[in-house]
């Protein structure tokens, strides 16, 4: 029964699947011989996909770009989010960096890449810090928005229930979670766009890559196979954080 | 003997600076007046009339420009669980739940676990919230809300309980349910000190041994009614009490 459901809901995805196989493999050939090359049957697709899986290039190539993805973004939430709980407490600190970030926060992380290049070469680390720059700003703001989201009635509230200034503090960062995950969320969503261009560009490792030497080699099913993979790997990890935030803030 | 008044009000003057153009309004004009222990004293007055602010200087989030609050003989100058406060947007923590909600103050005060649950119990059994002991505050009703903001402020035992409009952002026929609720968990309370501000002529007499009437802009105190009608009260068949109930509508009209 459910199965059914979820064929049916389904349908109008295989239907419009039907038709691109049908037009792939039996009108555009009679339009151009070469056509097929610039839009192969998904049944191409999958069959790389498959092919790459078994050799597991397909994975190595996810691995790389998560590790990326991973290790970046963890760096950025350990210096951001206390960072910003800071600056949400303090007006004077706020104030102090508020300028740095203002200008800093509008570069897009792409236009990091030729000075990170110069500074760390084709390396991972080079790919970190691109990450890092791209998703820490999200993540600090988020979490100033958070501690500064306290409403002030249940600081009252608190009060005249006996609360002392460290209740306070705890109060301030319960909160804040909101927030502070909202961030986490955009921030790594943020991530994978970053990390597939950056990888197109100075990477010999990567679904980036994979993409882009697919794209030089003519081999276009594989666009598709790395295209696809980064959908799957972009959904399963939201859906993860939906699971983990009804978990650890069932009250937001 | 004279014993001292619970709570006095003396002489007490609010201005406010606007921080734009520093012009100062004046919330509150020389308001005195007192409230006895366990008398339940409701002050009434249509909006601007400086009530809330009246509260404010009594639960010690703001200081009187001039003037005194003490309770007890001793002057007001921050907030204590000894004036715990039921506010209008009830003001539950979000991320605990009815219970820890209710437990929060006792836990502030170090009252020790066994005797805080033995506690918390007694207070959602009073306000009648057995089975919603786990839910957040965003799985409540109103209503249910603002139970445990009322047996959240009850729980700590503090000396006064200051109500803000409590059933202010209740519909019609919860609030006059609530109205009859809140006498009933008052009476599980040995004689408490209830200071509650309203602009529900209704909630006021239902309620109130005494009614303190404010004027508009500035707050000033136009006069004072003693009830002594027992509760709950039939306020349309009373003849005092409609008595009452004509003269604060004359009162109330003039004073908007």
């Amino acid at each position: 029964m459910t199965l059914l459901r979820r064929a049916n809901a389904a349908g109008l995805l295989i239907v419009l699947l039907v038709l691109w196989e049908i037009f792939s493999r039996f009108a555009l050939p009679a339009l151009d011989t070469s056509a097929q090359l610039l839009l192969p049957p998904p049944s191409q697709g999958v069959r790389d996909a498959f092919n790459l899986a078994q050799q597991g290039v397909l994975w190595q190539h996810a691995a790389a770009s998560a590790k990326r993805v991973y290790v970046g973004f963890l760096a950025a939430a350990l210096i951001a989010i206390p960072l910003g709980i800071a600056m949400g407490l303090s007006r004077t600190l706020l104030r102090q960096l508020n300028p740095l970030v203002g200008v800093l926060r509008p570069i897009p992380p792409i236009a990091w890449i030729p000075i990170t290049l110069l500074w760390f070469g084709v390396t991972d680390v080079q790919q970190y810090f691109i990450i890092f720059i791209g998703t820490l700003f999200p993540l600090l703001l988020n979490t100033i928005a958070g501690v500064h989201g306290l409403d002030p009635v249940l600081q009252r509230a608190a009060l005249s229930l006996g609360a002392r200034p460290k209740n306070l503090f705890a109060l301030t960062l319960h909160a804040a979670l909101p927030s502070i995950f909202v961030g986490v969320r955009t921030s790594l969503a943020l991530g994978w766009f970053i990390i597939i261009a950056s990888e197109m560009v100075s990477a010999s490792t990567g679904l980036g890559f994979l993409i882009i030497e697919a794209r030089t080699a003519m081999i276009t099913e594989r666009l598709y196979v790395g295209m696809f993979a980064i959908g799957m790997i972009g959904f399963l990890q939201d859906q993860l954080l939906v699971f983990l935030r009804d978990r650890l803030i069932p009250w937001a | 003997m004279n014993p001292q008044p619970m709570l006095e009000v003396r002489d007490v003057s609010k201005r406010f600076v606007a921080v734009k153009n520093s012009e100062s309004v004046v919330a509150l004009e020389h308001v005195s007046f007192t409230v006895d222990r366990g008398e339940f004293f409701v002050i009434l007055g249509p909006s601007g009339s400086g009530k809330t602010t009246i509260l404010n200087l009594i639960a010690g989030f703001e200081q009187p420009s001039s003037g005194a609050v003490t309770v007890n003989g001793l002057p007001v100058s921050s907030p204590s669980w000894q004036r715990a406060v039921v506010f209008q947007e009830h003001a539950l923590f979000p991320w605990l739940t009815a219970w820890e909600n209710i437990e929060f103050g006792l836990k502030m005060k170090d009252v020790p676990p066994g005797k805080r649950v033995a506690i918390v119990r007694e207070y959602i059994d009073v306000v009648g919230l057995k089975g919603f002991e786990n839910k957040y505050p965003k799985e409540l009703s109103g209503g249910m809300k603002q139970r445990v903001g009322i047996a959240r402020a009850l729980a700590v035992d503090s000396d006064i309980v200051i109500m803000d409009e409590p059933l202010g952002s209740l519909d019609a026929q919860t609030r006059s349910e609530m109205q009859d609720e809140l006498l009933r968990i008052l009476q599980h309370e040995k004689k408490k000190t209830v200071l509650l501000v309203t602009h529900s002529i209704e909630e006021a007499l239902k309620l109130a041994d005494v009614i303190l009437v404010l004027s508009a802009r500035p707050g000033t105190v136009k006069k004072t009614f003693r009830l002594v009608q027992p509760r709950p009260r039939e306020i349309l068949r009373d003849p005092e009490i409609i008595r009452v109930n004509v003269e604060l509508h004359e009162l109330l009209h003039k004073a908007s």
